[in-house]
């Protein structure tokens, strides 16, 4: 079952036949073990993992880190809960160190962003600060390196 | 100039490998799916690759020690310890050689005078044979038999053994049967090696991907076994390391410094480069070679199916990544199967009788190929076997 969660997050292309060979599980098998995982939560959806570069219509991809005020009671749940409800919020995380969120954000170009930072999230009570970061270059997504090995010379009968 | 009367007569009596002829037939050709290569598909696990580019970063561009970097010999010692269960001393029990074949090399200059006979296993790997001849030795072929999984059966070794006989190579799991030996069988073939005082080269280079039994299983563990062998291993299959050309003897200090005497002037040691990855490689690779494994076991089980109920009769090799189905029932040698099948499907496998005489009636299949390939070069076969 290791092998079917490694292939399911690493690879889109996958029927539930390709999954049971590379596996090397039954196809009832691998169609159960979904169900399970689905059911239980472990599986949340199969979105395929877009090069954004490739794309005609560019889409704007931000890093918003965000500093908030925990309340009593609830910490930072019913804050952070709500930031992650935007449509514009692709993940949302809290983490240890210097910020407490880290947001990605989607919007259709730069000033999406800055309208989304200043208009919306800077002003909802409780947030302290935020720092917006822009990526330039995407190496590797979702576990996928974008610039792969090169196709090396391999001879096609060795001994 | 008669070039013929220049190349030494020991060269010349050697013919051309069956693996080029094919090879020759393969390249050039656009759309061929290779089930013939010899290495995994694989390409090096990422932390062993900057183990080496770091090295060079560092400015190690020098020799080393002939028998190779003392942390080296080290790792090996320790790795051989946990994997094999026996102990070397890293300081005159372990040389590092450029690849298991150099290794292989060395061992039989090292021990043969010319007449001598050393006794191997067919279908086996490609060099044994010419190696031996080089070595100005008798190469007394055994051939392994699909009845007994192609493991090598001890009263066939007696069948063959002469005053001459000094030498004996096994390589389980094999390069192309992809049989393994048990230990039952291991353990007769020692009492064998002892009575007739056999020296026995152990080539473990596909030791790791074994599926069915115990892995790390040698003829070295059986009792008095360990003075007469030299256990041959190396990076190039598990590691998927056959660029970095990184093998091993391990063996009693005597044999390990004669076969030093050859490499020093021959090799004078294996490249610092490819030494550093090989630390990085024993350090902190294992994890990534059992998931190559698991990989490959996936896919030796699919094609072992297919295969079978193709009508393409196939053995569980229990090792390697090699499939070795028979076609005789066609009513082809292996050699016109596989060039029909490449003409015909563009699908190239390796005539069994590559790998010696006995390998007629059989295909060498490698299932190191990525599995959607190892797929659409089935269902070609399939449609090939249908058609015939």
């Amino acid at each position: 079952m290791d092998e079917l969660l490694h292939l399911i997050q690493r690879s889109n292309f996958q029927t539930v036949k390709t999954l049971a060979k590379e596996a090397g599980l039954t196809e009832e098998e691998v169609a159960s073990q979904l169900k399970v995982w689905k059911e239980n939560g472990t599986i949340l959806g199969q979105p395929y993992v877009v090069n954004k570069d490739k794309l005609a219509v560019k889409k704007v991809n931000a890093l918003i880190e965000v500093k908030i005020k925990p309340e009593a009671g609830g910490g930072y749940d019913r804050l952070a809960n709500r930031i992650a409800r935007f449509d514009q919020v692709i993940s949302c995380s809290l983490f240890s160190g210097d910020y407490d969120l880290l947001l990605e954000v989607e919007l259709d170009d730069n000033l999406g962003i800055a309208t989304f930072v200043y208009d919306t999230l800077s002003k909802i009570g409780g947030v302290i600060s935020t720092r917006t970061h822009f990526p330039l270059k995407t190496y590797k997504l979702n576990g996928i390196c974008l610039t792969d090995d090169e196709d090396t010379e391999r001879l096609p009968v060795t001994p | 100039m008669n070039y013929q009367e220049k190349i030494s007569q020991t060269v010349g009596s050697i013919p051309r490998s069956g693996i080029r002829d094919f090879f020759e037939l393969v390249i050039g050709r656009e759309d061929v799916i290779s089930l013939g290569v010899g290495e995994p598909d694989f390409q090096t696990p990422w932390n062993i690759r900057e183990a080496a580019i770091y090295s060079l970063e560092k400015g190690q561009t020098s020799y080393t020690s002939n028998l190779g970097l003392l942390s080296l010999r080290k790792s090996i010692s320790k790795y051989v310890e946990n994997f094999f269960g026996l102990t070397y001393d890293p300081q005159n029990e372990v040389l590092v050689t450029v690849g298991v074949s150099e290794a292989m090399d060395l061992a039989l200059r090292a021990l043969c005078n010319p007449g001598d006979e050393v006794i191997y296993h067919e279908p086996c790997y490609v060099s044994y044979s010419p190696s031996v001849v080089m070595a100005h030795a008798v190469p007394v072929v055994v051939a392994t038999k699909k009845e007994d999984g192609f493991a090598l059966q001890a009263e066939d070794i007696e069948a063959v053994i002469t005053p001459r006989s000094k030498v004996l190579i096994l390589n389980y799991p094999t390069n192309p049967t992809g049989a393994i030996a048990s230990k039952e069988e291991l353990a007769e073939i020692a009492k064998v090696c002892v009575k007739h005082d056999l020296i026995v080269l152990a080539d473990e280079i596909y030791s790791e991907l074994t599926y069915e039994g115990e892995a790390g299983l040698s003829i070295t563990q059986m009792p008095g076994m360990r003075e007469r062998t030299i256990l041959l291993h190396g990076f190039s299959k598990a590691f998927a390391m056959t660029g970095f050309r990184m093998g091993y003897a391990c063996a009693p200090p005597e044999l390990i410094e004669a076969m030093m005497k050859i490499h020093q002037y021959a090799m004078l040691c294996a490249p610092i480069t490819s030494q550093a990855a090989a630390i990085e490689a024993l350090e902190r690779g294992i994890p990534a070679v059992e998931k190559m494994k698991e990989s490959y076991e996936i896919r030796r089980n699919y094609m072992v199916k297919r295969l079978n109920e193709m009508g393409l009769d196939c053995h569980l090799p229990g090792g390697a990544f090699y499939v070795f189905p028979e076609v005789t029932r066609f009513g082809l040698t292996s050699h016109e199967f596989a060039l029909k099948l490449l003409e015909q499907e563009d699908v190239a496998a390796v005539p069994g009788t590559a790998f010696g005489a006995c390998g007629e009636g059989f295909l060498r299949c490698c299932y190191a190929t990525a599995f959607d390939q190892l797929e659409v070069a089935l269902d070609r076969i399939e449609r090939f076997v249908g058609n015939l």
